[in-house]
């Protein structure tokens, strides 16, 4: 199995799970969404409704939606955007597509490898076990997962990151929320449900100031390892260059 | 995790992306491409009214984007 190594690996590594359409433009298929989304919305009749109630939806599943929308306001151009800071907007998809890849990546390593299928058997065979929302049920290795979040934090990524990273990415049903306070006690971090929250000055895990914050890390640490790559880059071309120049310089003397 | 609503139109459960001022932007819990935006009256949330023209339909993209970049 990979090791997740931050280091080698952490944002590095990316599997993109944001709409095509967003983060590689297809034209054709942003005019589609966006004639669908026209349609749906003008030519219409009005139609009642009713409130289902309340679901719970990942900060990941949360992303998806917001880039999948602003991709298809973005993509009518001048109009709608008129007004807006394009700057901003081009910012927003920026760290918003980070935000992505780092949690996706976040998975990859720690979630996905330590996930599994709950199963039940019927006259011999097996199938997944499903919620009532139709779901397929996993349990988690916490202990597994908690040791990837104790490595990342020693490894000097920030708590709010690592805890974010999980939240996101861990829970997709309400059953999941035990396991997270599992891996989070097996990180050595507060196990009581909100406790690590409220400690750092948040109503609870899924105020939007932590949400924000977690955010802003992941972006911030993304653009500096970014700049020291780059340095690093700067400094071996420039050691190639200067070699190879004194090798120029040795030949012509010659 | 965060608390979100859905609604049943037309037999379809569609998450309740964001409201914003009289508009609702709404997801397909089933289908992330299906999407719509819709708009209510006297905050009647049992009736949910198509966007009168094209104007208005930039408009309320445009409020949406607004908000998201802030």
């Amino acid at each position: 199995m990979k090791e997740y190594s931050y280091d080698e690996n952490y944002g590095k590594n990316f599997q993109i799970q944001v709409p095509d359409f967003v983060l590689n433009p297809d034209p054709d298929r942003r005019r589609e969404l966006s004639e669908n989304l026209r349609n749906n919305s003008i030519s219409v009749k009005p139609v009642s409704s009713n409130k289902k109630g309340n679901r719970s939806v990942s900060f990941k599943n949360k992303l998806k939606h917001d880039l999948l929308w602003m991709g298809v306001g973005a993509s009518l151009g001048s109009v709608v955007l008129a007004g807006v800071n394009y700057d901003n907007l081009k910012t927003y998809f920026e760290e918003q597509k980070i935000t992505h890849e780092v949690l996706n990546e976040f998975f990859a390593h720690a979630i996905a490898p330590n996930r599994h299928t709950n199963i039940r058997y019927i006259n011999g065979y097996s199938a997944p076990v499903t919620g009532d929302d139709g779901n397929v049920t996993y349990y988690y290795d916490s202990s597994a997962i908690g040791k990837k979040m104790s490595n990342l934090i020693a490894n000097g990524v920030s708590e709010e990151e690592v805890i974010y990273s999980a939240y996101a990415t861990m829970i997709n049903t309400d059953s999941d929320v035990d396991d997270f306070y599992a891996a989070m006690n097996s990180a050595g971090l507060s196990s009581e449900k909100n406790a690590w929250a409220l400690d750092h000055g948040y109503t609870d895990m899924n105020d939007p100031r932590f949400e924000k914050d977690a955010e802003r890390k992941i972006v911030q640490r993304y653009y500096e390892k970014a700049y020291h790559k780059s340095q690093e880059m700067d400094e071996m071309l420039k050691v190639e260059y200067t070699d190879s120049f004194s090798e120029q310089q040795s030949i012509g003397g010659k | 995790m965060i608390n979100t609503t859905v609604y049943q139109i037309e037999n379809k459960d569609y998450l309740l992306v964001d409201k914003i001022q009289d508009y609702f932007y709404f997801s397909n819990t089933e289908d992330d491409t299906d999407m719509m935006i819709r708009k209510i009256k006297n905050e009647d949330d049992s009736l949910f009214l198509p966007l009168d023209d094209e104007s208005e339909y930039q408009k309320a993209l445009s409020l949406f984007i607004s908000k998201k970049i802030q």
